[in-house]
């Protein structure tokens, strides 16, 4: 498979009447997308609003990101649209780099996820620093949780894809080029370099718990194998949004940081020789037989020497994570593991909730506890009285002089546990 | 058929005819994983993960746990897993349902059915 990625930069967007891209601006044609969305009957209002990075401005609560993507030939986001599914991973995508489509509205009374474009809450998530098109959906009064879900799912996928159409005639961009062989070619490229497999997690597990593959829900998947293009075109779509610091947005699939970074050394210092996609289930049977299905996969079908295996959510989960890595351990393979940290408030507690003792190499994305005290912001987008009941948040998170105190667990991707954060620990 | 242990009223009325329903709707969350755990040292064999989903004790009030109707000898994997569970329980304080609007208390309740739902349905 060979997929060319070009990143069109985008430094600005502004509200229009016609969508367009110069110079870097990016124009939204605001009654057009309001259009677009309201194609849904399940949707009788859409409010689109901007959010610049510095902007005394809080977003809340978030339900996805999603990096505007179009193909000229060939679907992003593929069997989301369409009667098709065709195959991602190949030819040609535009990506407008540097801004991201923010779904926002409850959807039951408790979810999730804060985005603060300024202060010390933007330390820590990549997407403080994006030109946010932030979309606030209304559904029509009879439409049940799950449709509003899938309602507000399909809204953003579709102003995404219909954003990204706007870089299609852009002739300034940055060229990215992928090639990924056979698994029999991969195999037997750099003999000399150890073969690296990485593990991705995500959640399968009911409603605000999801993840779509090919547009399907992850809960009828078995572990499978997948190439490093097929998350670039949007093969792998989040519907999960609880415990947002500990979440993968689509934006997180679409950039996964942990293929950039094999990709990066690919041939180098080691040789990236595949990726196993390992839904995280409910029941302990489908456990076992996702943490049987990745080993071997990993293991017997990829000839992994060393793996990666990236997290997604926290608590149960974390069984999953720690038997792929015994199983892979036992099997004579390597394995990183990277999980953030629950230890309380004081960082004082045991941090897993599980853990084997072949668990000998952890990357730690922070303990999701720490709290921040976040001042008062100028603009609301969402619905503050939201805060109460997010993830790090609780009844008496807003102080009487407008501060908000949140764990960074509340804040959107505050700990991606795929890396993609500006919490870390570096070599000095 | 199966034992589900639960304080979520909705999850009883749904699951009714899944197998035995023990709801007590004054218990905590950390109660029934109690009442469950001690089913599983029994000899239960345990059928959903106790911690499932991603609402952390301090947020839900509403927990089912979905159990073999019949015991066996006790599971050593899965009495960890319960004893774990209890463990990271006891780092929260759990959420006070009166301070709860009734229309969260219901989402709280639905999510709840949602994700043991699947218990069933992958059969």
């Amino acid at each position: 498979m060979d997929l060319e990625l070009r990143n069109v930069q985008v430094r600005d967007v502004v509200l229009g009447d016609r969508n367009s891209l110069t110079d870097g601006v990016l124009t939204v044609d605001e009654a057009g997308l309001k259009k677009l969305l309201l194609e849904d009957p399940r949707i009788i209002a859409v409010k689109v609003d901007l959010a610049k990075p510095g902007e005394s401005c809080r977003i809340l609560p978030v339900k996805d990101v999603i990096e505007p993507r179009a193909k000229p030939e060939g679907d992003i986001f593929p069997g989301i649209f369409g009667t098709e599914v065709p195959q991602a991973g190949s030819g040609v995508t535009y990506v407008l780099k540097g801004c991201a489509v923010v779904t926002t509205g409850p959807i039951v009374g408790f979810q999730e996820g804060l985005i603060d474009m300024s202060g010390p809450a933007a330390r820590y998530t990549l997407f403080s620093r994006l030109n946010n098109i932030v979309l606030h959906l209304t559904k029509r009064a009879d439409v049940d949780p799950h449709e509003h879900e899938e309602t507000v799912r399909m809204a953003g996928l579709k102003a995404a894809k219909w954003l990204g159409e706007t870089a299609l005639t852009a002739t300034e961009y940055e060229s990215e080029q992928y090639h990924w062989p056979s698994a029999a070619e991969r195999g037997a490229q750099y003999p000399d370099l150890p073969k690296v497999v990485y593990v991705c997690n995500c959640m399968a597990q009911g409603l605000l718990h999801d993840t779509y593959f090919y547009g399907r829900d992850a809960k009828q998947l078995v572990p499978t194998i997948m190439s490093p293009t097929e998350f670039f075109d949007g093969a792998v779509v989040s519907g999960n949004c609880v415990s947002p610091g500990s979440k993968t947005t689509t934006y997180h699939h679409l950039n996964n940081a942990v293929i950039k970074a094999l990709w990066a050394r690919h041939g180098v210092d080691l040789n990236f020789v595949g990726i196993v996609l390992n839904p995280l289930m409910v029941t302990l049977k489908e456990k076992q037989r996702d943490i049987m299905m990745s080993v071997r996969l990993a293991a017997d079908e990829l000839g992994a020497e060393a793996a990666i295996i990236s997290q997604e959510g926290f608590g149960n989960p974390t069984t999953d994570l720690m038997h792929v890595c015994r199983g892979l351990e036992k099997r004579g393979v390597k394995t990183v593991i990277i999980t953030n940290e629950d230890a309380g408030t004081d960082g004082m507690s045991e941090s897993l909730p599980d853990v084997v003792t072949e668990a000998n190499a952890i990357v730690s994305t922070g303990n999701s506890n720490a709290t921040l005290l976040l001042p008062k912001m100028d603009r609301i987008l969402g619905e503050l009285k939201e805060v109460e009941r997010v993830t790090g948040g609780n009844v008496d998170s807003i102080k009487p002089d407008g501060t908000l105190l949140l764990e960074i667990h509340g804040i959107m991707g505050g700990h991606n546990l795929q890396g993609n954060t500006y919490l870390s620990a570096t070599t000095v | 058929m199966y034992l589900i242990v639960t304080n979520n009223p909705m999850a009883a009325r749904r699951f009714t005819g899944r197998g035995e329903v023990r709801l007590r709707e004054e218990d905590t969350y950390r109660d029934v994983l109690v009442r469950a755990r001690d089913l599983v040292y029994i000899g239960h064999r345990l059928c959903n993960h106790p911690l499932y989903g991603s609402l952390r004790p301090h947020e839900t009030p509403y927990r089912t746990v979905v159990l073999s109707a019949e015991a066996g000898a006790p599971d050593w994997e899965e009495c960890c897993i319960f004893s774990d569970a209890l463990t990271v329980t006891d780092k929260f304080t759990l959420p006070d349902r009166t301070r709860m609007a009734p229309s969260v208390l219901l989402d709280y309740q639905m999510i709840d059915c949602d994700l043991v739902e699947n218990v069933f349905s992958d059969r």
